[in-house]
């Protein structure tokens, strides 16, 4: 049962990330592959801020969220002045830049060897065990990220979002100030994923660079991407699947050998029959076949 | 209230787009810029709302300079346009299209994540994006998403977003071009009526029936240069410029 909790938490702490880029890459149009990066921001500060001045998760997690809002800013000057590719190159630089930081500033986050024995404290005396309670913590947080996105996305603020997705120069002309709304956005979505780093670092109790490299970003996009980048649930849909496939894979009784590389195979043909075929992503062309027949019945 | 450009001057390439270019469009008035391809008409609107750079020159929004503006900036001293090409949030229904055009407070960021008194607003604004869509024809096609409109109904779209926005000045770029004749009729209608509301309009055009019909002035640009500007039937009647200008 504890397992089951654990792939429960991997896929919330997971799906609250995706929701995070999400919402920037599929609301207002800006692709950032630098979710893992933010991430790792928020991991750092949690971890380093419970092992070195015994603040608990609970003001550990909101230090995160401010940390990881305000790196962030360095993408919202980049979506300022960029657009489409030159902006995702830029954000590709700057996933670079600080996975270097986190494996190089060794005198505050030890390199390579990590942070380990990060306290599982989450308020005074309350102490985090067992994985269902963490795996609580992990659904409300992807649910409270939904929730943020869906308010953020839907009405007046959304659809000026989805002017700058679509064309920047509607919102524009239309007199909303497109800085702004990119920044806001930007700040949100790295706050989220502060906070999924937060968690990921208080459940793991240990963090290292290998886990906020470009790979784990690109995962990240492919989990929004699968789900339904432009949907809410989308984000989480496709970080369930995501985790769950590989785990599933364990027990098909497929040696251990064969089960990684037929993983990594199943992965890149699924991704690419998705691509194809529900180009919307699994709930985005759900959505998009509803409203067509919706619209034929009418 | 006027929109003054004064010396525009823009090259693409060595190529001169705008040269010296002296022009001004006077309130309540609709004014129409004709010219061949090429003219630099589009250049113009560009650079008048902000979407262009310029080499040199300066341009005024009355008496606000709004040469170094940004043009969300100059969208919000009361200006809006429409492009040559249709620009709509084209996976979108045409009354959320209209309703990203009205001012509203869920445009904050905290009004957005509180939900706070929106309500109100929303179903207010809504209201009013059925009034616009009345008005120009559309309002049975409001939950229609906006690819699935005609040509002429995707312009209407756009310039009932541009309505929406209550800007006093509309700048349109070849509003009625490639749109059927009966749209057509009902765009000139429509514009006749947003004039008589106070608001004062410049189009580009190439359709010199509809500009007989609807503009009070004309403006004719070539080679980024104004060579006549003045009355309609006056500017029209002129042998030279048909000719030459309008072919």
């Amino acid at each position: 049962m504890e397992y089951l909790f654990h792939i429960v938490i991997i896929a919330g702490i997971y799906a609250s990330l995706a929701v995070s880029l999400s919402l920037s890459a599929g609301q207002a149009g800006l692709l950032s592959l630098a979710p893992a990066a933010i991430f790792g921001v928020g991991a750092y500060t949690t971890a380093l801020l419970a092992s070195n001045v015994d603040i608990p998760l609970a003001g550990g997690l909101p230090c995160a969220m401010a940390i990881a809002a305000v790196a962030s800013i360095p993408l919202a000057v980049a979506a300022s002045r960029l657009r489409g590719d030159h902006f995702i190159m830029a954000t590709l630089g700057y996933q670079v830049f600080l996975a270097s930081v986190f494996e190089n500033w060794v005198d505050v986050t030890k390199g390579p060897l990590g942070l380990a024995s990060i306290p599982r404290r989450i308020f005074d005396s309350w102490y985090i065990s067992s994985n269902s309670e963490f795996a609580c913590l992990a659904l409300v947080l992807s649910v409270l990220s939904v929730f943020v996105a869906m308010r953020l996305s839907n009405g007046a603020f959304g659809r000026v979002l989805h002017c700058i997705r679509d064309d920047e120069s509607i919102a524009l002309a239309l007199g909303k100030d497109i800085r702004r709304f990119k920044f806001q956005i930007l700040m949100v979505s790295g706050a989220i994923a502060g906070a999924a780093g937060s968690l990921y670092a208080t459940y793991t109790t240990f963090v290292d660079p290998s886990a906020f490299t470009i790979n784990e970003s690109i995962v990240v996009a492919t989990m929004a991407i699968v789900g339904g980048i432009r949907t809410l649930w989308g984000p989480v849909l496709g970080a369930a699947a995501l985790v769950l496939i590989p785990e599933l894979l364990r027990f098909s009784g497929i040696p251990h050998t064969v089960a990684a590389p037929l993983h990594q195979a199943i992965f890149g043909v699924a991704l690419i029959w998705i691509v194809m075929n529900l180009p919307q992503g699994l709930l985005g062309s759900a959505k998009g076949k509803a409203l067509s027949q919706n619209r034929k019945t009418k | 209230m006027t929109i003054r450009a004064e010396n525009l001057e823009k090259h693409f390439n060595g190529v001169k787009a705008l040269r010296c270019t002296n022009v001004e469009f006077n309130e309540s008035k609709i004014t129409a810029i004709i010219g061949p391809n090429g003219a630099g008409k589009t250049t113009l609107v560009d650079a008048l709302t902000g979407f262009l750079d310029i080499d040199s020159g300066r341009c005024f929004i009355e008496q606000i300079d709004t040469t170094q503006m940004r043009p969300d900036q100059i969208a919000r001293l009361g200006v809006a346009r429409t492009f040559q090409e249709v620009r709509l949030v084209w996976g979108e229904s045409v009354i959320e299209n209209v309703m990203a055009a009205i001012p509203s407070r869920g445009e904050q960021f905290c009004y957005a994540l509180t939900n706070f008194g929106l309500k109100a607003e929303h179903d207010k604004n809504y209201t009013k994006a059925l009034e616009v869509l009345q008005f120009v024809g559309l309002r049975d096609l409001a939950d229609t998403i906006a690819t699935d409109l005609s040509y002429g109904q995707q312009k209407l779209l756009e310039f009932a977003r541009c309505l929406a926005t209550e800007a006093r000045w509309l700048i349109l770029d070849e509003p009625v071009s490639g749109i059927s004749p009966v749209l057509v009729e009902s765009m000139i209608k429509i514009l006749r009526s947003v004039v008589k509301e106070g608001r004062s309009i410049v189009f580009i055009e190439h359709d010199i029936k509809a500009v007989k019909e609807v503009a009070d002035v004309v403006v004719v640009l070539d080679e980024g240069r104004v060579v006549v500007a003045g009355a309609t039937a006056e500017v029209l009647a002129r042998d030279d410029v048909m000719e030459a200008y309008v072919g």
